[in-house]
């Protein structure tokens, strides 16, 4: 019958040394770890082909818009490029000049966004037909980048009738 | 048989105590730190504490691409598995995936190289072209096989092109009457497998070339630029430290080097040198070490772990006045000894602190003794500002600090003005008399005139120049910045006066070279000329026109009413 309340004691002296010694010592603890893939989203103008009658002057495109997003702690280049100037679609060696410029227009995150190289044209005098500009970030975050595609309209060059074409490739990329 | 029974009793009883005893101080510290249990869905206190990065998405994405670099450890022979996931979310894509060669530009940016695969250690095992409807994705799998290299990092491309959804083209030869153009968008995305072999052996790295080794002034900041050419086939991580070693420096001190597109980041990252196959990449650094006047030898030293592989010596003479930002911040008596900060400002104001710190390096072989002893405009002594030392010496390679305390009560105006000269006694010749402010009861207020901004055309190349002069009775600090945006997305930025403190009746030169020649067209020029921080910044914006032909010939327009400088 003594049992009980000696054996309750002997724990209560046991759990109590067990407790001082625990908070005497460091308390558990336990790691909780989550791998996050890098990835990124991009959101590329809706139309993939856009045209316009050629007029006197620069013929301006509409501004295309990209949304790009990722969450490298790299963060993310973003190259538009093209290989050749502007093209008549049944002679190629018909050229036009083509600029282009890109911008940042928003962005959203904690990365910063530089324009490693805002503008570039092509020189079809100098057989310069391919330009280039970028966009970096530096971080996580995401970013409205618009590009403005120029068709060089020079008053001093008669152009042949027809279409000219032109290919932009962006390319998206890690650092 | 009772023993044995009765440790058991006691045991169980003692775990059954453990326990609510254990429940007890839980409940009871829980409340004493106030912490409740988390509701569902409530996020920790800790997560709130911190600042978790949001990014809140306006328009729903086209594409999903999971990882855009893989990043994988494994020995040389070995095969490596890899995965890709592609989604297309809102439109039809038409992919083509291959290997792709990457080319690295100088400022350390990978991309892609068009043009035939030269590796075959990367090999793709599903399909390399398919479409993707929307909502759809789309695994890509593949393997890499790490070559017999000595080399310590591979990296591999992907190349991800969405051919897109070409719409029928018009039939060009009907509609004769006119000319129109067209613009086709075609994304593609440069996948990466990064792998570290851990090879220790790297002596590919031998073959590295450090060349074009300098120190520029930007900003008037000097700062640290050399190239690396990889003439390997292989790919090369690495680290780059850079010294300047002087004559005059006991003890250089390193500093990393980075490439410019890893500029931004922080922590160690920010200085991992990646080099792929026959690039070349810029490296720089922003210099914070002691640069006396003379002979200097800037040496770059790439490193693997802690061990110097390459390195190269790039001699080179700095003269004074070369950086003028650092001379704000260090004035030099001699080659050997410096003293910072270069102008002194103490007071009771806002803004200002009662006390200045001035410290006194000496790098020469030979203690250097120093007095130093402040005085106003007029040369009288100040007794305001009372010095924690006047005379003392600098054994070889030290340092001393000299406290400047402003003592209010000894001056009956609300500022005053002058200078500290510093004489070391081995050269009686050599005194530098450091910028004096000691702000008593109000800030100084600035009254600077400011000329007009000209054009100075030497040698076929433009610059800027602008004379300003003070015509307050106190030193005022000028910073000037003038920006030229050529109204196509470049804007040169240029800078001068860097706050270094004009006295009275000085007038100064500032001049803004582009260090380039400008193009033709149309420029909007904006000066901005700020003297103390919180003082209202002058601005001013012009627009000229420079000539086609000759990017020399400039027209200014009149310029738009100018706010008084405050």
């Amino acid at each position: 019958m003594y049992l009980l309340p000696l054996g309750l004691i002997i724990g209560i002296v046991f759990s109590l040394a067990m407790v001082t010694s625990a908070f005497a010592q460091s308390s558990a603890s336990q790691r909780f770890r989550v791998a996050i893939p890098s990835s990124s989203f991009v959101t590329p103008p809706v139309d993939t082909e856009i045209s316009a009658e050629v007029v006197e002057g620069n013929q301006l495109f509409a501004p295309q818009i990209w949304e790009i997003e990722g969450n490298s702690t790299s963060g993310l280049v973003v190259d538009f490029a093209v290989e050749y100037a502007f093209r008549h679609v049944n002679d190629p060696t018909m050229k036009n000049n083509a600029s282009m410029q890109v911008s940042v227009l928003s962005t959203n995150g904690p990365a910063n966004w530089s324009l490693v190289h805002a503008s570039d044209a092509t020189d079809v005098s100098q057989e310069d037909e391919a330009a280039y500009v970028q966009v970096t970030s530096d971080g996580v975050g995401a970013a409205t980048v618009q590009l403005d595609v120029q068709f060089v309209y020079d008053p001093l060059v008669m152009l042949a009738e027809g279409s000219y074409e032109l290919v932009v490739i962006s390319s998206i990329g890690s650092p | 048989m009772i023993t044995h029974i009765l440790l058991r009793q006691c045991f169980r009883n003692a775990c059954f105590a453990l326990v609510a005893f254990a429940g007890v101080m839980n409940v009871a510290m829980a409340q004493s730190i106030g912490r409740k249990a988390p509701a569902p869905g409530a996020s920790s206190p800790s997560a709130a504490a911190s600042n978790p990065i949001t990014l809140t998405r306006s328009v729903e994405p086209s594409f999903h691409i999971e990882p855009i670099v893989h990043r994988f450890a494994g020995r040389r022979g070995e095969t490596i598995p890899f995965q890709f996931e592609i989604a297309s979310l809102g439109k039809q894509m038409d992919v083509v995936i291959a290997p792709v060669d990457l080319r690295q530009e100088e400022n350390g940016i990978i991309m892609h190289r068009e043009g035939n695969v030269t590796t075959d250690q990367i090999r793709i095992l599903t399909a390399t072209e398919f479409q993707l409807a929307p909502g759809d994705s789309e695994i890509i799998r593949g393997e890499v096989t790490i070559p017999l290299a000595k080399t310590n990092f591979l990296s591999y491309g992907i190349l991800v092109k969405d051919r897109g959804q070409v719409g029928e083209k018009s039939d060009t030869t009907s509609d004769t009457n006119r000319t129109t153009a067209a613009i086709r968008f075609v994304t593609q995305y440069v996948l990466r497998i990064d792998i570290e072999t851990g090879v220790q052996d790297i002596s590919e790295m031998n073959k590295l070339v450090i060349d074009a080794g300098r120190i520029d002034c930007i900003n008037g900041m000097p700062i640290a630029h050399a190239y690396i050419e990889n003439p390997t086939d292989y790919s090369l991580e690495c680290f780059a430290r850079g010294t300047i070693d002087s004559h005059a420096a006991s003890k250089p001190r390193p500093f990393n080097m980075n490439m410019p597109c890893r500029r931004d980041l922080d922590g160690d990252a920010r200085y991992l040198i990646r080099l792929l196959p026959h690039s070349r990449i810029r490296l720089e650094a922003a210099v914070d070490t002691l640069m006396f006047p003379g002979k200097q030898t800037f040496r770059v030293e790439l490193t693997n772990g802690r061990r110097s592989v390459v390195q190269n010596d790039f001699l080179m003479e700095v003269q004074a006045g070369d950086f003028p930002a650092l001379d704000v911040k260090l004035a030099f008596l001699g080659k050997e000894v410096s003293v910072e900060p270069a102008q002194i400002e103490v007071g009771h104001v806002t803004g200002t602190s009662r006390t200045a710190n001035l410290k006194f390096t000496n790098s020469s072989d030979v203690s250097e003794t120093i007095r130093i002893a402040a005085r106003d405009f007029d040369g009288q002594p100040v007794d305001a500002l009372r010095l924690s030392d006047v005379e003392f010496e600098i054994k070889p390679g030290r340092t001393k600090t000299i406290r400047a305390t402003l003592d209010s009560a000894k001056s009956n105006v609300t500022s005053l003005f002058g200078y500290i000269d510093v004489l070391r006694t081995s050269k009686p010749d050599v005194v530098r008399s450091l910028p004096l402010a000691m702000m008593f009861a109000a800030a100084n207020e600035p009254n600077l005139e400011v000329g007009e901004l000209q054009l100075v055309t030497e040698n076929g190349y433009s610059s800027f120049q602008l004379q300003v002069t003070n015509c307050g009775q106190g030193f005022v600090p000028v910073r000037a910045s003038l920006s030229v945006d050529d109204g196509k997305g470049r804007a040169t930025e240029m800078a001068d006066g860097y706050g270094r403190w004009l006295a009275p009746d000085e007038t100064r030169v500032l001049k803004f070279d582009p260090r380039m020649r400008l193009n033709g067209g149309e420029h909007q020029l904006s000066l901005n000329i700020q003297t103390y921080l919180n003082s209202e910044p002058l601005r001013k914006t012009l627009v000229i026109t420079i000539a086609h032909s000759e990017a020399d010939t400039i027209t200014m327009n009149p310029p738009p009413p100018t706010p008084p400088a405050s």
